[in-house]
């Protein structure tokens, strides 16, 4: 009977020994790549997995990936993790592998992990969610992809997020900061606005009581006044007035560099007409002769090419010969970037060259670049009226409009003054 | 003696003895009333006997500005017809556009004061 016994459980443990070899053989053959497919016990019921002939390749590319790679099963337990996933959250491989996958997740992703994974069972799902390893945060994108009918397991990878996250950070931190300089920017032109408001009435205002109280004096007073005394007025008159007219340069001189303006498809022929008009009696007083040919019809910021005209038109006639005829001729032309000596820099290949022609005194090419300068005069201003503002107005309008302005000239024979208006793409066409 | 008046809304102290001689040099006998913003003129308006022949008005103004005023003048029937100058230091188009669309007649101050005894006089003949 004993005899029996030994011999059945003889012949059991041979038969355990020899599955237990064949276990053996199969988790060998597994880590080895060798194996196809193994049933494995969940619960009551037995599952197949399956490891497709020739995905040995892939699992040793998943196991290199950058990525973290990720299979769960449907109730989100780890089956498989490669490498980087666990280096990812700092634990081993043999802790991760039947833990759920939930351990790892952030308590406020959970709810958002579980609608994506609920997602994935009928296909994937992607998004954004934190995982929480011991309470440190990484923010991660994952992304699912249910591998039914061949594997009753969903496949996720899992992208660090950390760093995009710090860049992300900084580059917010940087907008906070731009847009702070920015609201402080702001702020200061419009401090720049009310000062220009002070500055064109607050500080015209005295200067027009001295004119008013001194012209006053002159007029009702002209008959007992002393010549010396009649004629100190007149100077203190003039000297008002040129105060006057600097303080309307300056303001016009602040107000050229607003690029508030949009820019207009504007008739230049249009802008001439209104400048001979507003100017008339100026041109009329000196009998001067405008001239134009037909001009083009151009975008620009139509105030501003008021000014600009009435600037170098006002400083032709300003500046003519005494014994000639004022003549100012406009005309235009389109030209090359090379033609204007910007073809290195500039970004346009055309420009509209605007050319004003006078017959004036003119001046030494030497101080060509320097009239366009605020403040800069050739000439002593008891000969001529004026600022030294008008020109650097108009340089600072055609930077407004990314153009140049030029003056060419010689003493005795004239002045022309060319303007810039750079050809953009669509007008090309 | 008459009783006829201009009423002169400015607050400056200058101006208001500038204009007061430009009316004398004009030879108008009319008195002037004086006041120093839109509240006051608006009150005065409302308080007085008689409406004035010609209102001059500045446009820069503590409490009630010029426009203010003249919008609220415009409304009113009773004053809505009483000629206006805008008399300002403003030489702004907008400015003397709106207030030209207002009904006003839009002078800027200078040392020349030719514009304002030419529009007084038109005004006051006309009263």
């Amino acid at each position: 009977m004993e005899t029996g016994i030994d011999d059945s459980m003889k012949s059991r443990i041979a038969e355990l020994e020899e599955r237990l070899e064949e276990a053996q053989q199969l988790i060998d053959a597994i880590k080895r790549g060798e194996v196809d497919a193994f049933a494995m016990k969940l619960d009551s019921t037995s599952e197949v997995f399956t490891l497709q002939s020739g995905d040995f390749a892939y699992r040793l590319l998943i196991e290199e990936f950058n990525e973290g790679a990720l299979n769960l099963t449907e109730s989100g337990m780890i089956v498989y993790t490669n490498c980087y996933f666990s280096k990812l959250i700092k634990t081993p491989y043999e802790k991760i592998i039947g833990s759920s996958i939930y351990n790892y997740l952030h308590s406020q992703s959970k709810e958002h992990f579980a609608s994506l994974f609920h997602e994935a069972r009928t296909g994937n799902s992607k998004g954004e969610i934190n995982l929480e390893i011991n309470g440190t945060i990484i923010p991660v994108y994952i992304s699912l992809t249910s591998l039914l009918p061949k594997l009753p397991t969903i496949g996720i990878i899992i992208t660090d997020l950390t760093e995009k996250k710090k860049n992300e950070d900084t580059l917010f931190a940087y907008q906070k900061q731009l847009e702070l300089k920015n609201r402080e920017l702001e702020q200061r032109n419009n401090d720049l606005a009310s000062f220009t408001y002070a500055a064109s009435h607050d500080l015209k205002e005295p200067l027009r009581k001295i004119e008013v109280f001194s012209t006053r004096i002159i007029e009702n007073e002209q008959a007992h006044l002393p010549v010396e005394v009649a004629d100190n007025f007149d100077r203190i008159r003039a000297a008002t007035k040129r105060m006057q007219n600097l303080i309307i340069s300056l303001l016009n001189y602040s107000q050229a560099a607003e690029m508030k303006n949009v820019l207009v498809e504007t008739d230049l022929n249009k802008i001439l007409e209104e400048v001979k008009t507003n100017i008339s009696e100026y041109i009329q007083d000196n009998g001067a002769i405008i001239e134009s040919g037909q001009l083009p019809v151009v975008k620009i910021i139509p105030d501003q090419f008021i000014q600009l005209f009435t600037n170098i038109i006002g400083n032709a006639i300003k500046y003519r010969k005494p014994e000639v005829q004022c003549k100012v001729r406009i005309d235009s032309t389109v030209v090359s970037a090379a033609h204007v000596g910007l073809a290195s820099t500039a970004h346009f290949k055309k420009y509209t060259e605007i050319n004003f022609d006078d017959n004036g005194i003119g001046f030494d090419q030497q101080f060509a670049s320097k009239i366009f300068e605020p403040f800069q005069r050739l000439l002593p201003k008891s000969r001529y009226e004026g600022t030294g503002i008008g020109l650097a107005i108009c340089k600072k309008i055609m930077s407004n409009h990314d153009g140049i302005i030029t003056a060419v000239s010689k003493p005795g024979v004239g002045t022309k003054i060319s303007i810039y208006l750079p050809v953009k793409e669509k007008e090309n066409e | 003696m008459n009783n006829n008046y201009i009423l002169l809304v400015d607050d400056d102290d200058d101006d208001q003895y500038i204009f007061t001689e430009t009316l004398k040099e004009l030879g108008v006998t009319d008195q002037c009333v004086l006041t120093n913003n839109g509240i006051m003129a608006l009150d005065h308006l409302h308080n007085a006997e008689t409406i004035p022949t010609i209102i001059v008005l500045d446009l820069n103004l503590p409490l009630m500005n010029g426009f203010e005023f003249l919008d609220k003048i415009k409304k009113d029937e009773r004053f809505s017809n009483i000629p206006v100058i805008v008399f300002t230091t403003s030489d702004s188009s907008a400015d003397q556009k709106l207030a030209t669309q207002m009904g006003a007649t839009f002078i800027t101050k200078t040392a020349d004061f030719t514009k304002l005894k030419k529009a007084l006089s038109e005004k006051l003949v006309l009263c």
